[in-house]
């Protein structure tokens, strides 16, 4: 008896050869088997409508193309003007994601009267943490680079500890434990 | 002519990969206003940042897959904030769009739950294979099979409660 979701494998292109030998030989063997998989297959076919088709007041057209037609130079020039747009935007954007950018430390001490954060990113030199009101809540903004950064935080001047929402850590030649954060670009 | 090369890279590409992410934004959405602007999102992101990838339909699915979680995220602001329009993009607007003969389907869609939704939607719109949808998923080849079918089996049910 072959798992039930070969069906969709078969529907989908994944079965190999000689997986679809027996698939095949599975559909002549067992008329349930075979009903399921004619009804998905009819089903499918639904599912997989052109809805581009089916939706005919989207017209799906590239903003720029939607201008009615304009004089030959003009178009060059608009061509160039968009090119110089894109490779800016882009030069911008590399500037932004090599360059630093912001990220929040957020620490939940309650019973702390005091909390600082130490690491790479700041050559090791404490920074004081802001406490938000009476949540229990310390934070602290700064800008990193990309990249991994190790850092811990200290609480009431002297007691160290590793960041309790990073999961990964090492610990250091002073026998304390740093977390490892590592900083890449999102999409 | 390297600038007007550019322009038509960009429109080529359009050309070659619109139809089947429209489709699968459709099938998330089920709202082709919402599809429309986060397709041009998409395609825009695509343009300026990732245009040397070598499998440009995958990353093209994950960047359209984002944007629509960023377009999400947004909506849900607005509709806290202005509960007396709640949901005026999925109704009216909606059925004066789409045609009878796919309503059944986005609705079916609709019930399904978020991650077999976004998975079957991937599957029968993209040509995209399990490994490649495994790999936008966060998921295993052998997670994405069973996930695949169970979602078919689910809207089977559905349809077949609706008859």
């Amino acid at each position: 008896m072959m798992d039930e979701y070969t069906i969709s494998m078969f529907i989908d292109d994944e079965l190999d050869l000689d997986e679809k030998i027996e698939f095949v030989e599975n559909i002549h063997e067992d008329a349930a088997f075979k009903n399921e998989a004619i009804k998905l297959l009819k089903q499918e076919k639904e599912l997989s409508q052109d809805l581009v088709e089916q939706i005919p007041a989207v017209s799906l057209d590239l903003p720029a193309r939607r201008r009615p037609p304009v004089s030959i130079p003009f178009t060059i020039a608009t061509a160039a003007l968009a090119v110089t747009v894109v490779l800016l935007t882009f030069v911008l954007l590399v500037q932004q994601q090599t360059g630093p950018s912001p990220y929040r430390f957020v620490l939940y001490q309650p019973d702390a009267g005091r909390a600082e954060i130490a690491g790479s990113f700041t050559g090791w030199q404490r920074l004081p943490m802001n406490e938000l009101g009476t949540t229990g809540y310390w934070e602290i903004q700064l800008d990193l680079s990309k990249g991994e950064h190790r850092y811990s935080y200290i609480l009431e001047g002297d007691k160290r500890i590793a960041d309790p929402t990073v999961l990964t850590r090492e610990f250091d030649d002073f026998g304390g434990e740093n977390s490892i954060l590592y900083v890449g670009n999102s999409i | 002519m390297r600038y007007n090369k550019t322009v038509y890279d960009i429109e080529s590409f359009f050309e070659a990969n619109k139809n089947r992410l429209f489709a699968y934004l459709v099938r998330m959405t089920g709202n082709a206003d919402e599809a429309l602007d986060i397709l041009q999102e998409s395609i825009m992101r695509y343009m300026e940042h990732y245009r040397a990838e070598e499998n440009p339909g995958a990353l093209l699915f994950t960047i359209a897959r984002n944007a629509l979680i960023d377009s999400r995220r947004r909506r849900l602001r607005i509709v806290q904030l202005d509960d007396d329009h709640k949901d005026s993009r999925t109704g009216q607007e909606h059925s004066l769009m789409v045609k009878d003969s796919c309503r059944r389907v986005l609705s079916g869609f609709k019930r399904l739950g978020q991650e077999e939704r976004d998975i079957l939607a991937m599957v029968v719109s993209s040509d995209l294979s399990y490994q490649e949808i495994a790999a936008i998923q966060g998921l295993s080849v052998s997670n994405v099979k069973v996930k695949v079918h169970r979602a078919r089996l689910k809207l089977k049910k559905i349809f077949e409660g609706e008859e």
